[in-house]
């Protein structure tokens, strides 16, 4: 921990216990800094891709973005990243004459479902909200019959799950969590450690169970000669003590070894292997989550990311003006949590333009998801080239986008691809998704 | 509004929890931190009875796998979840609470906690792991769904205030007066021939039971079960709701469930992201400052708003109580004075034989081969010098410590190995020299507790026929201030006994003694810490029973009053029976003199 | 599900698992001792030792990380705020509510809250993310198949080297005085031992065994707020296994179930291990209320 994070938390610590202090009456006192009908010109380097705004583009349209994130607990970093994606957009959306985005931010505690479904019903009855985006598997599926039943359109950009597929008005800019990667990163592993036979698999109950029990030990005696898997481990979240694990990975003595551990868990695991002297490569279905890889740097320096992922050098212009002001902005490179929500922003934007045009009402989600149905694609911040934005498009019975993925090679927490990594259908060969 | 509703939904499930486990921890003086497990079996219940049954091809998508459930309606799948909650919670109380309690229940209790919240996680396919059982039917009312938290209001608010009736309605009720027992003086539950084991399950089950209904409201309205919500977390704050509240009152524990829930969105908007943590400050906090300052709560027992239920009550028995005490009623068939019963008195039969009683402790012998009998009618004292095995020879008889050796007869049927509340139902009971009394009921109610035979206990029968119940409780409680009547206590009968002075104290006792109809009465220093213008009160009432025909043996060390009263004494030293006969024949005996007097 | 693990019982696995169960053993024997020494001195139910815990480690990683203090004088000021904490809780809180006539449950509930309000504040001061206590990486050992590292040593030496110095303090003045509080606080009151100040040095004893504990935890792992819950939860597992009262198997009953739970993996998926732990500790104490090392009370 850095003095300013200790200095900023106890600040928070005693302000809020002034607050507190301050009777209970000031609650309702609580004022949001309202967006100020700022003055805006439509000449923004958003202006020259989306258009000049204005009447057409939704301007004087107030719309309400619920996101139900986790602030607290385990998975706050990766609340803050989304949070700020989303608040970027939505500040440069207002400047470039579009409409007003007003946030009102959800707290999962990192995957609660009873705060999630308290913090999505607050979201949807007090805040009033007419859009959500959501995060994280198990607390977006227990959404889904409350979204449903009071028709808010919601965008999913960091947890996609099986029970989220094909969820009407559940939509999904991230992909199903590692399973699409899994052919190709197999036959990735093969191509680059053609010696490898044995595989061991850890992970959580949480995701990637069908990747870790189904696909993993049906396609990697394909891909590989002689292939077998030797260990397939679940643990529980927020395992502290890898041990045993380790001691069995030992025993096993596998040459490659697939993990799906998610927050925390990574750091711990990793140190805990290397510790144990184990070198087998690592490969890792979590592409996302630097705040992380800090915990444990030199561990991950050891270890390849393979799934979709975002590439901040992407030179498309849409996304090189979103890594400049995001990096003004926050003082960081933004990762995929940042972009997804970021956007997202702009689907919803786009949305908001077509209704209009319709001359329907841009603040119901049932028209919303209809004219996300009618036409699935959308400018984005992933693909495209240097003259030209990337298009990322959502498949209309699925829910599911199409991104690009690859694998990853992990240097100071920092990504670099070394191979692409395509999607395959059922059946055909996992080398068809390969290419470096 | 509809987030109001949801506020109060999210409140009236922490009251229901917090009244189901209130009758554990404040009437019965249980702690278990296992409240939330059997909330979770409730909701789990409901969800796999009301998911639809699974179509081969339309499956329901979830990341768990969980193939569907039974397809049955919401209310009878209630009732499930109900009875699956208490039938669990009674089968793995049966034997946790007949061989341990406090702090061993604690942990066990956490244990079951911990095991069913990790079960509920790990076992996806059955529960949909982690994730959660979804998407569970909405609860339906009518044939009409119930989606929106304004709808949903009305029904979790009828069975929260269903539930409130029904715990307050429990803990009043003679059921109730038995798990305070509990709660204040098991041995003196058994003393005076009860089962405890029984109540003690029964309860279990119907908390268990109430907090499965909660659970089952909770999954429906939330259309999801997950791990997170019947977490050890869960347990611990329904624990502090009870707590902050004042256990065993109701009233205070709505009242805690108001505060501690209205926390949640208060701190929402005062500190954001950080709500939950420092509603754990916060509450953690409370608990510290209540038990430290407030063990009582803020409500405590015997207060509130309901308590003009009470008051009414107390009126009504003062105005059938004669005022003072010394004109206290005469035990039934006594006759007018000890001399002209002593003249009627009929040949000698033993009732009680003690035969070659015997226990060490670690080697000490504490009772050695002590061998006596008790006769029809009379006064037989136990004498002897401090240590001489008097309280533990009483203890052997009516087996509280397990004798190694030795025989007790009872009406020529043997009653060795017995539990001490089958001997009190076979008509002896005893005293205790420390009073043992359930001190924080009124005297009325320690009496009440010992009139044999209540069938108005049996919760089932109260549920059943609340009119039966209130007659014969009517009943009861008349008996019962007869028996305060004998001792002339009849003025304090709705005084806490913890309110009273020592002597009165012992007087309660004793009639609490003669409630339990007992035909053979140990008494043990009835009249120690006595003052002595009520000893000759407490004489008198002995002698009295000795007129009712009733068989007494006491031990005791004034000798005046064992000269006064006795009949007969036994004489122990070491735990042995060194001679019988009357006391002044024992103190004639320069030997047994000296033992006594320690010469 | 996954409850039987598909690893098999290789020589090799079952060997490095009894290293890992000798490691684990040891760290739940400290634990055991710590918890029994409170416990069966005071009989208080400490379950504000979790935080007592939680809070020798941050505040040993918050001095050697914030204000940049040497790693060992961190842990050394670490430690005297385990004892110190552990000390005020029992002056502050249980003293005093012992003297106003709390039952055991009373002091239970104080102590849960204590064990609840500290390690929130805590995450509302660190957040609520893992911290590491900045010290080196441990060197790797390797023996045959088997590894361990200088960390895993390091847990061993310690936790028996405290567990000896606390069994051996036992014959002396203070010890021996503990030891007749434990048996009878009446009977020892009135030959002169003073209760309070024996309970004082139990609460300080414990402390310093549990914060020590944490110390070991964060050299390898990262400390979070509710770190604590889980040790403190063995410790009593292994006092109530031991016989309540019985300090000298305490250690012994945390050392097997390090033991168990350890070697259990050659069986047992992970997911399974609480519940499996727990069940069992479930039915040993309906069997053995009295403990699985002690014969039938008296």
């Amino acid at each position: 921990m850095t003095v300013s994070t200790f200095i900023s938390r106890a600040r928070r610590l005693t302000a809020a216990a002034a607050v507190a202090a301050l009777a209970v009456g000031l609650a309702s006192c609580a004022s949001s800094d309202a967006g100020t009908a700022a003055a805006c010109d439509g000449d923004t380097a958003i202006n020259g891709i989306f258009g000049e705004g204005g009447e057409a583009g939704g301007q004087g349209v107030t719309v309400k973005v619920g996101m139900l994130l986790a602030m607290t607990g385990s998975g706050s970093s990766y609340g803050e990243v989304m949070s700020h994606g989303a608040e970027l957009a939505a500040k440069q959306i207002l400047a470039a004459c579009g409409p007003d985005f007003e946030i009102a931010i959800g707290d999962h505690e990192s995957g609660s479902v009873p705060a999630a479904v308290a913090a999505a019903r607050k979201l949807i009855s007090q805040d009033g909200i007419n859009v959500l985006q959501t995060s994280f598997g198990g607390v977006s599926e227990a959404i889904i019959p409350l979204v449903q039943q009071n028709k808010i359109l919601t965008l999913q950009g960091g947890g996609t799950s099986p029970g989220q597929i094909g969820k009407d008005y559940l939509w999904n800019t991230r992909q199903l969590f590692a399973d699409p990667s899994i052919p190709g990163g197999l036959a990735w592993v093969a191509q680059t450690y053609p010696e490898a036979t044995k595989m061991a698999v850890v992970g959580t109950l949480e995701n990637g169970i069908n990747a870790q029990t189904k696909l993993i030990p049906e396609i990697w005696p394909e891909v590989a000669p002689g292939g077998t898997v030797v260990l397939n481990e679940q643990h529980e979240v927020g395992l502290t003590d890898f041990g045993q694990i380790i001691a069995k990975i030992q025993s096993a003595e596998p040459d490659v070894i697939w993990i799906f551990e998610q927050g925390g868990d990574n750091a711990t695991f990793m140190k805990a292997l290397r510790r144990a002297g184990v070198t087998a490569p690592v490969v890792s279905s979590e592409t996302g989550g630097e705040e992380v890889c800090k915990l444990a740097p030199e561990e991950f320096d050891t270890v390849i990311a393979l799934g979709e992922n975002y590439d901040v050098a992407n030179p498309n212009p849409f996304n090189e003006q979103f890594v400049t002001e995001y990096k003004d902005a926050y003082g960081k490179n933004p990762d995929i949590f940042a972009a997804n929500y970021y956007e997202e922003m702009f689907v919803f934007w786009e949305l908001v333009n077509r209704v209009i045009a319709d001359g329907g009402d841009p603040t119901s989600g049932e028209q919303l998801q209809a004219a996300l149905a009618a036409d699935p694609t959308f400018q984005s911040v992933y693909g495209g080239s240097a003259d030209e934005v990337g298009t990322m498009s959502i498949d209309e019975e699925t829910h599911l986008p199409v991104k690009p993925m690859g694998a990853y090679t992990i240097k100071d927490c920092q990504l670099t691809q070394v191979a692409t990594i395509t999607e395959v259908d059922e059946g055909a060969d996992p080398f068809s998704g390969v290419s470096k | 509004m509809e987030y109001y509703a949801d506020i109060a939904i999210q409140i009236m499930f922490l009251m229901m929890l917090a009244l189901s486990l209130n009758l554990l921890v404040g009437y019965t003086g249980e702690t278990s931190m296992a409240q939330a497990a059997f909330y979770g079996i409730g909701a789990y219940t409901v969800g796999l009875l009301t998911m639809p049954v699974a179509v081969a091809g339309l499956e329901i998508a979830t990341s768990s796998g969980v193939a569907g459930g039974a397809g049955w309606p919401f209310w009878p799948a209630v009732l499930i979840s109900i009875l699956v909650s208490a039938a669990v919670a009674s089968a793995i109380s049966i034997p946790a609470l007949s061989r341990v309690r406090g702090e061993f229940l604690i942990l066990m209790t956490l244990a079951f906690q911990l095991v069913t919240t990790q079960l509920m996680g790990s076992l996806t396919s059955i529960t949909g792991g982690t994730f959660g059982l979804t998407p569970i039917p909405p609860m339906t009312l009518f044939g009409q769904s119930l989606i929106k938290p304004s709808q949903v209001v009305i029904v979790v608010g009828i069975a929260t205030v269903l539930t409130f009736v029904f715990c307050y309605r429990l803990g009043e009720s003679p059921f109730g007066r038995v798990l305070k027992g509990i709660r204040e003086q098991e041995t003196a539950v058994r003393a005076v021939g009860k089962g405890t084991v029984l109540p003690k399950v029964i309860v279990f089950g119907v908390a268990a039971g109430v907090a499965g209904l909660a659970g089952a409201l909770n999954a429906s309205y939330y259309q999801v079960a997950a791990p997170q919500s019947f977490n050890l977390d869960v347990s611990i704050l329904a624990i502090a709701v009870v707590i902050l509240g004042g256990v065993a009152n109701p009233v205070g524990t709505v009242v805690a469930a108001i505060l501690l829930g209205l926390l949640n969105p208060v701190l929402d908007a005062l500190v954001g992201a950080e709500a939950s943590a420092w509603r754990g400050v916060i509450y953690g906090l409370a608990l510290v400052l209540v038990m430290r300052y407030r063990p009582q709560g803020l409500i405590p027992e015997h207060q509130g708003p309901l308590r003009f239920l009470r008051r009414r009550r107390r009126r009504n028995a003062a105005e059938s109580a004669a005022p003072a005490r010394s004109e206290r009623d005469r035990v039934p068939g006594a006759a007018p004075t000890a001399t002209d019963a002593a003249a009627s008195r009929p040949a000698p039969e033993v009732v009680l034989s003690v035969e070659g009683m015997s226990k060490s402790f670690g080697g000490i012998k504490a009772v050695s081969d002590a061998t006596f009998d008790l006769t029809r009618g009379q006064i037989t004292a136990l004498v002897g010098p401090n240590g001489a095995g008097k309280t533990t020879l009483f203890n052997l008889i009516t087996n509280a410590i397990t004798p190694d050796q030795g025989a007790v007869t009872l009406n020529g049927t043997s009653i060795t190995g017995l539990s001490i509340s089958e001997i009190a139902r076979r008509g002896m009971a005893r005293s205790f020299q420390d009073g043992r009394l359930f001190e924080r009921l009124s005297a009325l109610d320690n009496v009440a507790m010992a009139i044999p035979d209540q069938r108005a206990e049996n919760p089932f029968i109260l549920t059943v026929r609340p009119l039966y119940v209130q007659k014969r409780e009517r009943a009861v409680r008349q008996s019962a201030l007869e028996c305060l009547q004998l001792v002339g206590m009849h003025a304090d009968a709705e005084t806490l006994v913890a309110d009273l002075s020592y002597g009165d104290q012992k007087l309660v006792a004793i009639a609490r003694l003669i409630a339990t109809g007992a035909d053979v009465l140990l008494l043990d220093e009835p009249t120690s810490g006595v003052d002595p213008s009520a000893v000759e009160h407490v004489i008198d009432v002995i002698s009295d029973l000795r007129a009712a025909g009733k068989t007494i043996c006491l031990v005791e060390h004034s000798v005046h009053m064992v000269e006064r009263l006795a009949d007969r004494a036994v004489f122990l030293d070491q735990g042995r029976v060194l001679a019988m006969g009357s006391m002044k024949e024992l103190m004639a005996r320069q030997d047994l003199k000296e033992i006594y007097f320690g010469a | 599900m996954h409850l039987i693990s598909a690893a098999g019982a290789s020589p090799s696995l079952v060997l490095q698992l009894v290293v890992s169960g000798v490691v684990l053993g040891s760290f739940y024997a400290l634990l055991g001792m710590s918890v029994s020494v409170i416990y069966s001195t005071t009989k208080v139910f400490h379950f504000a030792h979790a935080f007592v815990y939680t809070a020798a480690a941050y505040v040993a990683l918050g001095t050697a990380s914030v204000l940049g203090v040497p790693i060992v004088l961190a842990i050394v000021i670490g430690l005297i705020a385990a004892v110190v904490l552990g000390v005020t809780i029992e002056l502050v809180v249980y003293r005093s509510m012992r003297r106003s006539g709390a039952s055991s449950l009373g002091i239970f509930l104080a102590s849960l809250g204590i064990s609840i309000a500290g390690p929130n504040l805590i995450q509302i001061i660190f957040g609520p993310d893992g911290r590491n206590l900045p010290v080196g990486n441990p060197a790797l050992y390797t023996v045959g198949t088997v590894t361990f590292t200088t960390w895993d040593i390091v847990t061993v030496v310690v936790s028996w080297a405290l567990i000896g110095g606390v069994l051996a303090m036992r014959r002396s003045r203070w010890g021996l005085a503990s030891i007749a509080v434990s048996a009878n606080r009446e009977l020892s009151a009135a030959v002169g031992i003073s209760p309070q100040k024996i309970y004082v040095y139990a609460f300080a004893v414990g402390s310093l065994l549990i914060g020590s504990a944490a110390i070991l935890f964060t050299l390898n792992q990262a400390a979070t707020p509710n770190m604590g819950l889980q040790p403190v939860l063995f410790g009593f597992i292994a006092t109530f296994l031991a016989g309540v009262g019985n300090q000298k198997t305490a250690p012994l009953a945390g050392f097997v179930l390090g033991m168990v739970v350890s070697l259990s993996g050659i069986w047992l998926s992970q997911t399974f291990q609480t519940a499996v732990i727990f069940g069992l500790l479930f039915v040993a104490l309906i069997v053995r209320p009295q403990g699985i090392f002690r014969k039938a009370a008296v």
